[in-house]
């Protein structure tokens, strides 16, 4: 199973320079990976067909209680054995459709990450290691949209996608961790069982919005339902897979696996039943906008992520069967449709349904395949959609709330779905031959047989309703209801309600259809539709955080030393005032102060020293006076007899005034630069260093010291150290390691004084 | 004989740095060769030592503190100077070609970089806090001049900064020193907990001070003002050590100090206010790491933003959160050092750096450009990596701990370097080019793109090889929490 | 400097050099007993090399000096870092400190040791620093 998942990464890593060496047939070699995998999975389905679920763990790094485990259930197969499946044909079709495309090689190995990342989220039982899996699905998505890099518009649009993704994505985390915290546990097979106490949870809605938030944003559900169809731009592969199987699948799958744990409640039904509907209208209704043939097929996907997630929310036995046997449908059509559409473009060289005619006779298995897709998305018998669309008519008018609602809703919607799925194999097919900017003829065996199969399966499917009942959605939906249930897919239900409207959704949609320029013709003269998008609202989002970006680099990073050192002087001053004022209350014990008249002299000339090299207008002027605070220091060590440091100041010092004469003539004179209200700020925060400085020494003066350790060296140093003078024992003796170490300080700088004179004087001579 | 491992590990460097200084112009072209084996060679010693036999301590000239200085080698200071050593050893062959050996900028690269990887091993070996102190200037005093070598025009101000925000930190940290001694009369990490613990507020402006000192040392976030421009303008391999190795140096002092010495006056207002300060910046340093026009600049923040989720484990400070802030380390290390080498190899190539303007580059320099992207999924902490590893001990010391907040900040940091990483790739990897890129320089030979793809293969094997690393480092020091 | 230095000056540097050098090679040697030491003794051997250079020019420091600063630097760290050593032969701690005491008839006990070895190493290396930076200041001014 861990290869099985990773081995998409491992293929990856070798993609580029298979394809290079493959040449023409990459395509077709590299397909044997998602096609072994496919067949894998499949071997799983006996063990999992009856609402068994099986756990593999594998530990990685043992005595950490890191694992990396896996779920292996109905729901998790069927997304599985979809990924690997579909993903198979994409891979063959994109070895056609990008054919001779300088970036095919890296095509795949993103594709391969991403099929394993996809593979990942579906199978992982950990939270975490699925919240990875799910990152990583936005990544490489990201990149995948993103494919068509010199365009603009392309790169925008895969942005788009990634920041709405990812941002609902550090939603949904927080969401796992409040649910992992809830249930005790990260792993997936724990936590479903526990679903009365996550129901009772003190945050259970705070949970919930913040997972949803994941979930929609992944899913498109209405308001972030805006960045699916942009993520149009991807190469037409990218677009088969990421709408039909995966990516905004993934969305869906977390709400199908989470149901017996979340839902239902209340929040659960009403949420996902609401936004879930009004995604489907939404979807549906920008679709019959749409002439693009992507767009169209974009706007049907969110219809479908829409009805999927209002079946999830209704959650009865009717929608959950409804919602899986709808899944495995739409899967299957949408990948079709999607791959088909990607042939008349590559041919055509449009993406405009309007421009297309006459087609039939040129792409004839095009067009027949297209039709047989079509017929599964309008929802028509014998295919294998019908089923799916009557189960969820069925699901929603028996719904324990918002059946009309629901119902009105998934009519008017499956009208215009109609539609558009006439609109999509008809017009680009029949009617007169258009011109089109390339000479169109069939496609590649490599771009038809996915569509091909698909259709087929649709078809297959919903003759023989046992196939699909017994083999997947059975597993799938004793996986997201709870408890197994006896799935029972036929085409004839017998006159009822469901029958009723689907009749009238395929009426109306003819009548649709058949008036379809007339629509587009109205819809032309409101314009202001585009302008109530969301859209408008991410727009606004990203312009905020590009200008708070700039103005904290105004503020904070403005290139100025002296700013930079007020923030770590004031930064220091804080902390340690804060700490100090924190452990001595109100009051600051001062220790007693005990001098003699001398020592104030020197003291008061050391600091009329230090002020006037600060305020002097001369150089030589600040040199001298610098050195009278060097000679005074050095007066005070003697004060207090010790000798060595007060006569190593005094030639520090004597050596100091001789390297600054020697520098001061090469620099520029004295100028005043700064005003004087930032001088008054700069006097006052060097002068709460200083002042805190003198408070922190006075009141440390006051505490009690611990015994001396310079008794202990007086009392060692004849002795053992040979020496009479106990600082050149400590010296080079007792803490030798100290000298030598400052010994090499003493030398390194000597290195970089003399490097950064040398190298300078080399450059200039250049 | 193993006595004497730590005394090998700080000195043959040292020497062989002094040997390379003389040597001057007249360089012996096999002495770095011959030095950087040698280093490595000692290095794994030490770490072999001590995985078999514990730690092992040298008493300096025989004198026992709180008279005399300890060289102490235990978990902690053996993996950073095992990190030290590979990194070190894989710059060096680097550097054998980006610097060469022969002239007198080589001369001066090689010494200045034995002696700083000497003070480095140095300052993780040091027991006692005045020689701490020693080796951390001798360590930014080696690297300053070093950041020069790029150039003395272009970096002599980013140089001068960093110089003076380190000795800044030195002082600040120095003056806590100086009042520790004054309470404990001593100064060995082992023995001055107690006194700083029962010091009121001499011990509290203490540790302040020295906490302090080291967070402007380590470019923690308010105080990484000097980092980019440093980092971004060195050389590459130069780059490479700073990121990789010399910061984290003052990042390791921070946890040596707050689960020894400080562990007694560890509070838990200051505690969360270190984590605020890695989670702002691991939030800053990544969304300017995303602003960068300049790759070198783009690694040099990704470099501000990484430090910060060593200073997670303050809050947290559980086993989990000292395990991962340690790894984190280690893998920040090797994956940094990959990535600079590899943003080198452009800047050869290209002759410049900017972010725009890389296009094309994937035939060229695609082992580079590998390398770069390997060493990015350990930098975002994706699975199977040396990153992945240390954020998910760090996720779970978090979750452990109900400070759940640092998980937010965590998985932030992960995306926003997802962000930052794959900015620098499109625009490398994935964009088409108008015309063949106008290049400078020649195609970086394969002995300077293989130690970065070594490096950043490394970082993807720290996420296998978690186990013997982490009982080599051991669990969180006793009276920590 | 040329133009600066005066006769004064020169005469002054002639014989204060020889006096300095002489100072702190006592002061040197003496260090571990009386107030001194490596350290000092070094900065007052650069002192009086400086104010030399101050009254002649680099390239007659370097002359007189007679050894470059930089060579003098390395050996300076090779002396303290391999004061080291012997202790090793002795299986003692790396830096144990080792004496040859023994006694010069007229003068007195002498008393040869390792950390005078490693005095002499600091001295050098504090002298062959100073001289290192000045005289490429100086030589940069040229």
């Amino acid at each position: 199973m861990l290869i099985a998942v990773l081995s998409g990464f491992m293929l990856a890593a070798v993609a580029p320079w298979l394809t290079r060496s493959l040449g023409d047939k990459a395509g077709w070699v590299l397909a044997l990976l998602p096609a072994l995998l496919f067949a894998y999975f499949l071997s799983w389905m006996p063990a999992v067909m009856h609402g068994d679920a099986v756990v593999v763990h594998y530990p990685w790094i043992p005595g950490l209680d890191i694992n990396l485990s896996f779920l292996v259930d109905g729901l998790s197969l069927l997304f599985a054995v979809l990924i690997s499946g579909i993903g198979t044909f994409i891979i063959i079709y994109a070895g056609g459709y990008l054919h001779g495309d300088e970036y095919l090689p890296r095509f795949f190995a993103i594709m391969f990450s991403f099929m394993a990342a996809m593979l990942g989220v579906v199978l992982s039982d950990n939270l975490i290691t699925l919240f990875v899996f799910w990152e990583l699905t936005s990544i490489t998505s990201y990149l995948l949209i993103g494919y068509h890099h010199e365009n603009k518009e392309a790169r925008w649009c895969a942005l788009q996608g990634l920041v709405v993704t990812v941002g609902g994505g550090l939603a949904l985390l927080a969401g796992l961790i409040m649910l992992g915290n809830a249930a005790g546990s990260f792993e997936l097979s724990e936590i479903l069982g526990s679903g009365e106490i996550l129901r009772e949870y003190p945050l259970y809605t705070a949970m919930v919005v913040l997972i949803l938030l994941g979930t929609f944003t992944k899913s498109a559900q209405v308001p972030f339902h805006f960045w699916l169809p942009n993520a149009m731009a991807a190469p037409t592969p990218v677009s088969a897979f990421l709408h039909s199987a995966t990516m905004v699948k993934a969305g869906v799958y977390l709400m199908a696996r989470l149901n017996p744990g979340l839902g239902g409640t209340d929040l659960w039904l009403y949420t996902l039943g609401i936004f879930g509907a009004l995604t489907m209208f939404t979807g549906s209704f920008m679709a019959l906008r749409s002439t693009g043939v992507k767009a169209v097929l974009a706007y049907t996907t969110v219809m479908a992520l829409g009805t999927l997630t209002m079946l999830i929310g209704i959650g009865t036995e009717e929608a959950i069967i409804a919602a899986m046997t709808f899944l495995l449908a739409h899967a299957l059509y949408k990948a079709a449709l999607f791959m088909l559409a990607g042939a008349l473009d590559h041919e055509t060289g449009t993406k405009d349904i309007l421009k297309m005619g006459g087609l039939r006779r040129l792409m004839p298995i095009t067009f027949l395949t297209a039709c047989v897709a079509a017929l599964s998305l309008a929802g028509l018998p014998p295919l294998f959609g019908f089923i799916g669309k009557e189960l969820m008519f069925e699901a929603t008018v028996t719904a324990p709330a918002l059946a009309l609602f629901t119902a009105g809703l998934a009519l008017i919607s499956a009208i215009m779905i109609v539609a558009m799925a006439a609109v999509f194999a008809l017009r680009p097919f029949l009617g007169d031959l258009k011109e089109t900017p390339k000479k169109p003829h069939e496609a590649p065996l490599s771009m038809l047989i996915g569509p091909v199969i698909l259709a087929a399966l649709s078809l297959i499917f919903g003759l023989a309703g046992f196939l699909p009942a017994a083999a997947l959605v059975n597993g799938a939906v004793a996986s997201v209801y709870g408890t197994p249930l006896d799935v029972q897919l036929y085409l004839w239900h017998g006159f009822n309600l469901p029958l009723m409207l689907s009749v009238v959704a395929v009426i109306a949609g003819i009548v649709l259809f058949v008036k379809w320029d007339r629509v587009l013709e109205l819809f032309a003269r409101m314009p202001f539709i585009d302008r109530l998008g969301p859209e408008r609202g991410y727009e606004r989002i990203m312009d905020a955080l590009v200008w708070v970006a700039e103005w904290q680099t105004r503020v904070l990073q403005n290139g100025y030393m002296r700013n930079y050192l007020i923030t770590i002087v004031m930064t220091t001053v804080v902390a340690t005032a804060w700490t100090f004022f924190v452990h001595t209350g109100q009051g600051v014990p001062l220790g007693e102060i005990d001098f003699r008249i001398y020592e104030l002299v020197v003291v008061g000339l050391v600091v009329a020293g230090a002020i006037v090299a600060s305020v002097t207008r001369s150089r030589l002027g600040a040199v001298a006076t610098l050195g009278l605070v060097g000679f005074g220091i050095a007066m005070i060590y003697v004060f207090f007899s010790a000798a060595d440091v007060g006569t190593t100041q005094i030639m520090v010092e004597t050596l100091t005034v001789i390297l600054l004469v020697l520098v001061l003539f090469r620099l520029p004179g004295f100028q005043n630069l700064s005003d004087t209200s930032s001088r008054l700020r700069d006097a006052a925060v060097a002068a709460s260093l200083g002042g805190l400085m003198t408070i922190l020494i006075l009141a440390v003066n006051a505490v009690e010291v611990a015994e001396p350790i310079s008794d202990r060296l007086v009392h060692w140093s004849v002795p053992e150290g040979f020496g009479r003078n106990i600082v050149n024992v400590i010296l080079v003796d007792f803490r030798a390691l100290d000298t030598l170490g400052e010994i090499f300080v003493v030398g390194l700088a000597a290195i970089g004084i003399y490097a950064m004179i040398n190298l300078r004087a080399e450059d200039k001579g250049k | 004989m193993t006595e004497w491992v730590p005394v090998l590990v700080v000195f043959v460097p040292f020497l062989a740095g002094v040997v390379q200084f003389m040597a001057g112009r007249r360089v012996i072209a096999w002495w770095p060769v011959l030095a950087s084996v040698a280093t490595v060679a000692v290095s794994l010693w030490l770490t072999f030592a001590v995985a078999a036999g514990g730690g092992i301590e040298h008493f300096m000239g025989g004198w026992q503190p709180p008279l005399g200085i300890a060289l102490r080698a235990d978990g902690l200071a053996t993996v950073m100077i095992l990190l030290t050593a590979v990194v070190g050893g894989l710059v060096s062959v680097y550097a054998l070609e980006a610097h060469g050996t022969g002239d007198p900028r080589a001369s001066h690269f090689w010494a200045l970089w034995l002696m700083l990887w000497g003070s480095l091993n140095a300052l993780f070996l040091s027991a006692d806090l005045f020689n701490i102190y020693v080796t951390l200037e001798l360590v930014t005093l080696a690297a300053i001049p070093l950041v020069l070598l790029a150039g003395p025009e272009k970096t002599v101000t980013a140089a001068l900064r960093y110089l003076q925000f380190a000795l800044f930190g030195s002082l600040l940290y120095l003056a806590g020193v100086a009042l520790t001694y004054g309470l404990a009369g001593s100064l060995d990490l082992a023995l001055v907990g107690p006194a700083l613990t029962d010091g009121g507020i001499t011990g509290a402006v203490a540790a302040t001070c020295m906490v302090v000192g080291l967070l402007v040392k380590a470019a923690v976030f308010p105080f990484h003002v000097w980092l980019p421009a440093a980092h971004g303008g060195a050389p590459a391999a130069v780059s490479a050590i700073l990121s990789a190795l010399v910061v984290k140096a003052a990042v390791y002092l921070l946890l040596r100090l707050w689960t020894g010495p400080l562990a007694g006056l560890a509070d838990g207002l200051v505690a969360q206010l270190m984590g605020a300060l890695g989670a702002a910046a691991i939030l800053y340093g990544s969304i300017q790491a995303f602003r960068q026009e300049r790759l070198k600049l783009v690694v040099a923040y990704s470099t501000v933003a990484q430090l910060g989720y060593m200073l997670l484990f303050f809050p947290m400070a559980v086993a989990q959160a000292w395990e991962g802030a340690v790894y984190h380390g280690l893998s920040h290390g090797v994956a940094k050092a990959a990535l600079f080498l590899a943003a080198g190899n452009v800047l050869v190539y290209l002759g410049h750096d900017r972010v725009r303007d890389l296009k094309g580059l994937d035939r060229s320099l695609s082992v580079s450009l590998l390398a770069f992207g390997i060493a990015g999924v350990s930098i975002m902490g994706l699975p199977p990596s040396g990153g992945f590893i240390a954020k998910w001990l760090l996720l779970r010391a978090s979750l452990e701990t109900g400070q759940w907040w640092w998980a937010v900040v965590l998985i932030s940091g992960g995306l926003l370097a997802a962000a930052y990483i794959f900015r620098v790739l499109r625009y490398a990897f994935l964009q088409a080019p108008d015309r063949p890129p106008a290049t400078t320089g020649p195609i970086p030979p394969p002995i300077m793109a293989l130690p970065a793809t070594l490096l950043a293969l490394l970082a993807i094997a720290l996420g296998f090889t978690a186990a013997p690393l982490l009982a080599l480092l051991g669990g969180l020091p006793e009276g920590t929490g | 400097m040329n133009a600066m230095g005066s006769l004064i000056l020169r005469t002054a540097a002639r014989f204060l050099l020889p006096l300095l050098l002489l100072f702190s090679i006592f002061v040197l040697l003496r260090g571990h007993d009386e107030p001194g030491g490596g350290f000092i003794a070094g900065l007052v051997a650069a002192v009086g090399f400086a104010l030399y250079l101050f009254a002649f020019d680099a390239a007659r420091t370097r002359r007189i000096m007679a050894m470059n600063p930089q060579v003098m630097l390395g050996l300076g760290l090779l002396a303290a870092t391999l004061s080291g050593v012997p202790s090793i032969f002795l299986d003692q701690a790396f830096f144990t400190a080792q004496w040859w005491p023994f006694e010069v008839p007229g003068i007195g006990e002498i008393k040869l040791s390792t950390p005078l070895v490693f005095d002499i190493g600091v001295y050098m290396v504090v002298l062959g620093s100073v001289m290192h930076i000045v005289l490429a200041l100086a030589e940069a001014e040229e």
